[in-house]
């Protein structure tokens, strides 16, 4: 066959996450002074982090997780955003459990299309740790990168309204195409 | 026999800047593993880089990264190919201290190939920078033009000789 008729190339990864230079926002990790994600406690109690993840072709997200860090303690939510930060799918405020691990959670199937998604945490105090990315250079390299906050937001809002990060603190989160994960 | 359906490329993210899918992972490498750090730019010198958008792209904001101090002017724009400037937020006084500083324009991108490009008119100036060696910058598509502030309504490209360029970019957010 020709290679002009070959199907259209898409990227799809089967998890969704910021770190992915296929799906996310990729070079961000190489700001890092350290260049790997640490425990960290939750910046602000009731804050949101919203961050970009790119879905190049229709998919159907299963689960939402996070990487718990040292400490358990709160309520968060996960949640996932269209460009319009439209709330489309979450978990709900949920006690924070488990430490040290991936704390990945069963959300209704959703059916996206092609285009930019914001994967949302928030947690309800400054106790409860998640592993994160620090940069080198303040929160203006993460917001370069389009990495959003927004304060009161447990549970996560129907509608964002996302305000610049003030932060230098990116979760690692993530939304995973698959039932499994 | 014709295409199926489009031959769509990866969707672009929230912001455009040269490290990120639409600059240097779409040359097959990164240059970003060095860590940013604050610095001057040349005075007057355009810093280039190329970028590809792949769905219609509304651009609402330029954007620079701001250092420990500000001074002068900085100007943002998108060249095509051909070095014609299609937009730019003109001459506008650099303002906030290691912050970002947006720079409303509004353009909307067909699929295609273009430059971003930055101008600023002082050395003392100081923006975020990605350090790199000039070489691995002109593998990459970039280039450079003197005497280019406020950026030209077309652009002479010649080949990029700095070891460093500054953090700007495109975006289609109203914040970051």
């Amino acid at each position: 066959m020709p290679l002009s008729n070959a199907p259209a190339h898409r990227r799809q990864n089967p998890v969704l996450q910021w770190m992915s230079i296929v799906n996310g926002i990729g070079n961000v990790h190489q700001g890092t002074t350290s260049g790997a994600p640490a425990s960290g406690a939750w910046p602000n109690a009731n804050r949101a982090i919203y961050v970009p993840v790119l879905v190049d072709a229709p998919a159907t997200v299963y689960r939402l997780w996070y990487y718990a860090g040292a400490t358990a303690s709160g309520n968060y939510d996960l949640g996932l955003y269209d460009i319009n930060f439209k709330l489309l799918v979450s978990t709900g405020s949920t006690a924070q459990s488990g430490t040290n691990g991936y704390n990945n959670r069963d959300v209704t199937d959703t059916t996206i299309g092609r285009g930019i998604y914001y994967v949302a945490m928030s947690l309800s105090n400054t106790t409860g740790t998640v592993l994160r990315s620090v940069a080198s250079n303040f929160a203006t390299y993460h917001r370069a990168f389009g990495v959003l906050q927004e304060e009161n937001a447990v549970p996560l809002p129907a509608t964002a309204t996302p305000a610049a990060l003030s932060t230098n603190y990116i979760p690692v989160i993530g939304a995973s195409l698959r039932a499994t994960f | 026999m014709p295409l199926a359906q489009p031959r769509l490329g990866p969707v672009n993210g929230p912001t455009i800047l040269a490290i990120t899918s639409e600059g240097s992972e779409r040359q097959g490498f990164a240059y970003g593993w060095q860590t940013p750090a604050t610095g001057a730019p040349v005075a007057n010198l355009a810093y280039m880089f190329p970028f590809s958008v792949s769905d219609p792209y509304p651009v609402v904001n330029g954007f620079v990264v701001n250092g420990t101090a500000v001074a002068g002017n900085v100007d943002i724009g998108i060249y095509d190919t051909a070095g014609n400037r299609l937009v730019s937020s003109g001459a506008t006084a650099q303002s906030g201290t290691s912050t970002i500083q947006l720079l409303p324009m509004s353009y909307t991108l067909a699929p295609g190939l273009y430059y971003c490009a930055f101008s600023a008119s002082s050395g003392s100036a100081n923006f975020l920078r990605w350090p790199a060696s000039s070489v691995w910058f002109r593998i990459a598509g970039h280039f450079q033009q003197s005497t280019a502030h406020p950026l030209p309504a077309t652009a002479t490209f010649a080949a990029a000789a700095q070891n460093d360029i500054p953090i700007f970019g495109l975006t289609r957010l109203t914040v970051v």
